[in-house]
């Protein structure tokens, strides 16, 4: 045996433990639940022997309710990412400076994202209930009526944004701030000799030599802005009505309360299928980038 | 009028004194460099003149204006970085107009200019690419080609030729001086490389830990330094340790030599032979009347290229030799020589000046 294949042998044997346990919890669960979706598999039946074809898509695809959910679901991330990376961006910058109290505001800025989505659910659905909550107390001490935070359709479905991007936009100022930080200085101080303003600054250096951890950044909170799924539990159930009806969330009750886990499956890859596409697509964008050079 | 003063600067980074009590002139057109190690304070001063840091105390004057609380931008001053400091989203030509683009100035006139000092450092024709496609000394002549876009009075240039390679690296020494002189802009050079210093420079400033050591002409740095570390330093030497007898004569081990630039009159002492400075030959025929002679045994012969560098072992010491190539007719290792010097070349200082 050659030196080159003892070698590979040996690399073979080291990362097959990893690799049998990731398969045992990644593609396992994931071979099984694509199976299901091309059969009629049931918790009451819950047996491989009626062969589908493609019926569960097309169940799926004929249900309203899936349309809204596909729907609440993209106005949800679009959203939630687009005002996290602004205000983060923002947050990151004022913090890439001289300033005293940093560790202190990066303490704050910690907490919210090491706690679990439960307990902010549940601390947040304390303050915006409509008569015990303090955030309608506050309201009511300038004279503003109390708002019915989570109960109304379309306040509901603000109410959990807010409440996500309260959660999660630590970590976009987080990952933002190391990319801000580690940039090289002596191109700003070339533009600071050459005259350039600060706003000058931000749009011809900061944000060209930013894009790939801006992209990174945006894509992180994609992926997980789509799986949202405990926040809505907590807050609203995917009420009032369907109106926060996210498609994690539609799943979770096409299974465990439609138990049609055939359908569910079915629901999920589609799920998968449009985050797919969309992280394709903005690797794409990222691939595409020409190589920065420091 | 001078077109650069610095006055006294002193510039500390917590307890760490980078700068202590710089003064320098700087006639206009004038291009002088500062020498010294890593972390003697060179781009502290540099970055002080560009506006960079806050001197603690001192002035900076920039043809005569006390510029200490001016901001950068408008000093008048252009800096090139080591690391190129190119912005790597903009080609070639947009990096040369970044100044003028800021300063909004009509596009025809941006093109005429970009044109003109692409030209200036030859690289015509590269306008539309990308600092990512370029070669390391390409990159610095768009940084150069930047710096003086928007006609500066006066040129930083800090260690603008240490990443580069050596082949590129002499050409750009040439190149970057002709230019400077073309042009006749002050200009202030930072590097830790002697050779690029003495090759460049109207006049050389040696620092050492933020203390300038000595301000001489590149000649004068060289053929009389101030101190053991600028002989150390700039150029090479082999350092004898010994002792002084009435200003005349020094004693090492059991060798006597007459000097006669000494600073020392009796005591411990340090005399400093440059290898040019020495002769070596096989019979002590061949040595002038009234030369410094010492017997020595040969332990390296260095061919390198110009000259030929040779290794004496004299009383347990290294001494280096250095001859022009074509001078030289063969010594070997193990040979037994005799080397000579006259006693107008060796330096002696005081015992206590270190090298270091
Ligand atoms: N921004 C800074 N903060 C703290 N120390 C610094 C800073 N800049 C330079 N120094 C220190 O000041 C000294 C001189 O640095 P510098 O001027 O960069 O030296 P050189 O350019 O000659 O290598 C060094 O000891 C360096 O560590
Ligand atoms: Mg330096």
């Amino acid at each position: 045996m050659s030196l080159r294949r003892r070698e590979r042998l040996t690399g073979w044997v080291f990362a097959l433990p990893s690799l049998i346990t990731l398969g045992a919890v990644i593609a396992v669960p994931l071979g099984f639940s694509l199976s299901v979706s091309f059969f009629a598999y049931t918790f009451i039946n819950p047996s491989f022997s009626v062969f589908l074809g493609f019926e569960n898509y097309m169940n799926a695809f004929s249900d309203p309710y899936f349309w809204n959910s596909l729907w609440v679901t993209l106005k949800f991330v679009v959203l939630v990412v687009s005002i996290e990376f602004t205000l983060g961006f923002i947050v990151a910058l004022m913090l890439n400076r001289d300033i005293r109290f940093k560790g202190v505001y990066y303490t704050i800025l910690t907490m919210p994202m090491v706690m679990s989505p439960v307990a902010v659910g549940l601390i947040w659905k304390m303050l915006l209930h409509p008569d015990l909550g303090v955030l309608n107390y506050f309201l009511g001490l300038i004279g503003i009526e109390p708002i019915n935070w989570l109960g109304d359709p379309t306040m509901a479905f603000w109410s959990v944004l807010m409440v996500d991007v309260w959660q999660q936009i630590s970590f976009m100022i987080l990952l933002l701030l190391a990319g801000l930080v580690s940039l090289p200085k002596e191109p700003f101080e070339a533009a600071t000799i050459d005259g350039a303003s600060e706003f000058q600054k931000l749009f011809y250096i900061t944000i060209p030599l930013m894009k790939p951890v801006i992209l990174a950044a945006v894509v992180i909170r994609t992926i997980f802005a789509f799986r949202t799924y405990d926040l809505i539990y907590v807050l609203t159930r995917g009420g009032p009505g369907v109106s926060t009806d996210v498609l994690s969330y539609f799943i979770y009750r096409k299974t465990f309360m439609g138990l049609n886990l055939a359908e569910a499956a079915a629901t999920s890859y589609v799920l998968l299928g449009v985050v797919l596409l969309l992280v394709v697509f903005m690797f794409k964008i990222i691939t595409s980038e020409r190589k920065v050079v420091g | 009028m001078k077109a650069l003063v610095v006055k006294d600067l002193h510039k500390s980074f917590g307890n760490v004194r980078a700068v202590v009590g710089f003064t320098l002139e700087m006639e206009e057109g004038e291009f002088v460099t500062l020498l010294g190690p890593s972390g003697c304070g060179k781009t502290t001063v540099l970055r002080t003149v560009a506006g960079f840091e806050k001197a603690d105390k001192g002035e900076i004057y920039i043809f005569g204006k006390l510029s200490n609380d001016i901001p950068p931008e408008k000093r008048d001053v252009g800096m090139v970085f080591q690391n190129y400091a190119l912005f790597p989203n903009m080609t070639v030509a947009q990096n040369i107009a970044f100044s003028m683009m800021i300063r909004k100035e009509p596009q025809d006139k941006i093109k005429k200019r970009v044109g003109e000092l692409l030209e200036l450092v030859q690289l015509s024709g590269l306008e539309n690419r990308y600092p990512h496609q370029l070669s390391g000394g390409q990159m610095q002549r768009v940084a150069l080609a930047r710096a003086l876009a928007k006609n500066p009075k006066i040129l930083l240039l800090d260690e603008p030729l240490s990443a580069l390679d050596a082949k590129v690296r002499q050409q750009l020494r040439g190149e970057i001086r002709k230019l400077q002189m073309k042009l006749g802009i002050t200009t202030l050079f930072v590097t830790h490389d002697q050779e690029e210093a003495l090759t460049m420079s109207d006049r050389i400033v040696v620092m050492k830990d933020g203390v300038i050591q000595q301000i001489g002409s590149p000649r004068q740095i060289y053929d009389d330094p101030i101190n053991p570390f600028v002989a150390h330093f700039v150029g090479t030497s082999s350092f004898l340790e010994g002792e002084m007898l009435d200003g005349k004569i020094f004693i090492w081990k059991d060798e006597r030599f007459e000097v006669r630039k000494s600073k020392v009159k009796n005591g411990k002492a340090l005399m400093v032979l440059r290898p040019t400075h020495l002769k070596m030959v096989k019979d002590e025929e061949n040595v002038p009347d009234g030369s410094n002679v010492m017997k020595g045994r040969v332990s390296l012969v260095t061919f390198l290229g110009s000259v030929v560098r040779v290794h004496v072992m004299i009383k347990e010491e290294e001494i280096l030799v250095e001859m022009p190539s074509e001078d030289f007719w063969g010594f070997k290792e193990g040979d037994e020589v005799i080397v000579y010097f006259s006693p107008d070349f060796p330096l002696v200082f005081p015992k206590e000046q270190n090298i270091q």
